[in-house]
């Protein structure tokens, strides 16, 4: 539906506000319905693993009768097969979904706040503050990211957490910029010296003037951020630097059912499919938003 | 246009020593560097003397000055499993890397921006669609999960190309440059060029793939706003061709912003060579650096981080400095 389209559409009298008006393009987005989709039955997966999984992602077959159920292929009871171990691989899938959600909210949410935060001191203070932090920021941009959470993690140790730490510290320049370009854009503005003549502070200016500027920005941003860091932290469990086993990750996964590849083709496909799928739901969600929420980039697409 | 130059290649400085700075508190303010110098080999005798040896004690500015003092000399110490200097490996590992990755970025462009220009002129169409659902399929796709596809698919079961590594055992060329494409070539030996090109076909064909999707996206929604333009619609109206319009007048002020891309995708690329070297057992600097992690080879690790990120950084300053030369419409004050 093109802009004109919705131009030309009665307007309901309830959608007036600035909210609701979003809202309505958001829901007339097909990108951002299928990223939503795609997130949600993923999220539904999350929450609902323990019910529709029919091991425990742990539950192996060692003990049962001398590996009998290891590297299964796909069957009614198996809808995936069976690792090597003789995991039903299905039931790790649906848990991995946990996993790769909570390291991709997890990372981005610690991003956003250290990043909001060095850009708005950055973007008030100005000068030598300004100059420092942006150029800290500079820096740690000039890391490919994958490279500069390898050498954090290579300090810090091979664990789920410093991974989640490593792939959010990465990220925080991304929200820096973002929050300190909303302050500079809003602060020279006539409302905001007036609410400043008033004696508002410099907190207070923040949350109410700056902040609701770059929210669209942001979500854009973290939304297209969660993707990459699932990648990301994928990516890391995969070289073992991430996930450690038994835990259900899928990087982890695709790392340890490498070497039976060449048979068991099925316990190399079906972790990478999800990682693909997660992140695709989160960039066509991302993409749609920002047609949506960006005005700037509205006119690029026709 | 002369200052911009001049400025833009000083403004490298500050972020080199930040770089230098960054890497040097990995390991000296984050971790302990006794520990990490000495791995498995951490003794409280084999401390004293490695404390001495890098002068650990002194205060963290004298040990940054050291740090860098060395680097610029060019010894980045030794390497804790080979006992050899890091640098001595460094140069062995480099064109692997910078051989796979060139083959990538060409295959990338050579892919990416026609996909763009077609799904741009058949704005809407099937094969518009089509490129932009690859497009954002690629762009999702992890690159290790691409790489052992690959080898399944065209290694094992249809057996067209070799699975690991850059040449089979046996096999050695003249080393000239280290890239063993030109080393074959200038040895003249078409059979060893052929195998080479062999083995890199399927490690440069995935890690392509990612930037080739980014690349075809740009190209696309650049050349859709280009062909919006007023010029162009009175180029359609005085009768030029619709390839013409395409290739002659739209094709050049859309191919601007590509430029960019393009650098930032090399960036995302050298990411991406880490893990591509390690799925085909490609001798670079990526794996090297990843095998040093595993191994807790702190001065390998350094090394590495450092190579890759100065890499990137001047890729961003040709980025920089070719526009001076593409857009004559900047200027440069």
């Amino acid at each position: 539906m093109s802009a004109l389209d919705l131009a030309l559409q009665p307007r309901p009298a309830a959608a007036r506000s600035p909210q609701g008006d979003a809202m309505r393009r958001v829901r007339a987005s097909r990108l951002a319905m299928a990223g939503l989709g795609i997130i949600g039955f993923l999220t539904f997966c999350a929450i609902a693993a323990p019910w529709i999984s029919i091991q425990h992602p742990d539950a192996d077959g060692i003990w049962s009768a001398f590996m009998r159920d290891a590297k299964q292929p796909p069957s009614l009871r198996h809808w995936m097969g069976t690792d090597k171990l003789g995991r039903d691989l299905a039931s790790r899938i649906v848990y991995g979904a946990r996993t790769s959600l909570l390291i991709g909210v997890t990372s981005v949410s610690l991003a956003i706040a250290v990043g909001a935060a060095l850009g708005a001191v950055a973007g008030f203070f100005g000068r030598w503050v300004d100059a420092v932090i942006m150029r800290l920021m500079d820096i740690m941009l000039a890391f490919p990211s994958l490279l500069l959470a390898l050498g954090i993690v290579a300090l810090t140790g091979p664990r789920l957490l410093n991974a989640m730490l490593a792939v959010g510290i990465v990220s925080i320049p991304t929200y820096a910029r973002i929050v300190r370009a909303s302050v500079l854009a809003e602060v020279g503005k006539d409302y905001v010296t007036a609410s400043r003549a008033l004696g508002a502070s410099p907190m207070r200016l923040l949350l109410r003037h700056v902040m609701p500027n770059a929210l669209a920005p942001l979500i854009v941003a973290a939304s297209l951020g969660i993707g990459t860091a699932i990648l990301e932290a994928a990516g890391l469990g995969f070289l073992g630097l991430g996930a450690q086993p038994p835990l259900a990750e899928w990087g982890l996964m695709l790392a340890d059912n490498r070497q039976s590849m060449t048979s068991f083709w099925w316990l190399v496909t079906c972790p990478g499919v999800a990682i693909m799928l997660t992140v695709l739901g989160f960039n066509l969600l991302g993409d749609g938003l920002r047609d949506v929420l960006d005005p700037r980039l509205r006119g690029g697409r026709r | 246009m002369l200052s911009y130059i001049v400025r833009r290649v000083l403004a490298v400085v500050p972020v080199l020593i930040g770089i230098s700075f960054l890497t040097f508190a990995l390991l000296h303010v984050i971790g302990n560097p006794c520990v990490a110098l000495l791995g498995d080999h951490f003794t409280p005798d084999a401390c004293v003397e490695i404390r001495l040896r890098y002068r650990l004690d002194d205060p963290l500015p004298v040990r940054y000055a050291h740090f860098v003092g060395r680097m610029l000399h060019g010894d980045l110490g030794n390497s804790i499993t080979t006992k050899r200097p890091v640098v001595a490996e460094l140069a062995e590992k480099l064109p692997a890397t910078f051989e796979l990755a060139l083959a990538a970025i060409v295959l990338a462009v050579l892919a990416g921006i026609p996909l763009g220009i077609v799904a741009a002129a058949r704005h809407n169409s099937a094969v518009d669609v089509g490129a932009m659902v690859w497009a954002m399929l690629g762009v999702s796709m992890p690159v290790f999960w691409l790489g052992l596809m690959l080898i399944y698919v065209f290694a094992f079961q249809l057996g067209w190309f070799p699975s690991l590594g850059r040449l089979p055992s046996g096999l050695t060329i003249p080393r000239w440059s280290g890239m063993y494409t030109l080393d074959a070539l200038r040895a003249g030996d078409m059979q060893a060029f052929k195998i080479v090109l062999q083995h890199l076909a399927l490690p440069a064909f995935a890690l392509s793939t990612i930037p080739a999707a980014f690349i075809a996206r740009i190209t696309r929604s650049s050349m859709l706003e280009v062909l919006g333009q007023d010029y162009i619609r009175t180029a359609r109206a005085k009768g030029v061709t619709e390839r013409a319009v395409v290739a002659r007048h739209a094709l050049k002020n859309a191919l601007l912003p590509l430029v960019t891309v393009i650098g930032l995708q090399t960036g995302a690329l050298l990411s991406g060579a880490v893990l591509t070297e390690t799925i085909f057992a490609w001798n670079g600097v990526g794996r090297w650096t990843v095998d040093a992690i595993t191994g807790s080879d702190y001065p390998v690790v350094q090394a590495g981080v450092l190579v890759f990120a100065v890499t990137f950084v001047f890729i961003n300053l040709i980025v920089d400095l070719s526009y001076v030369w593409l857009d004559p419409r900047i200027r440069y004050e």
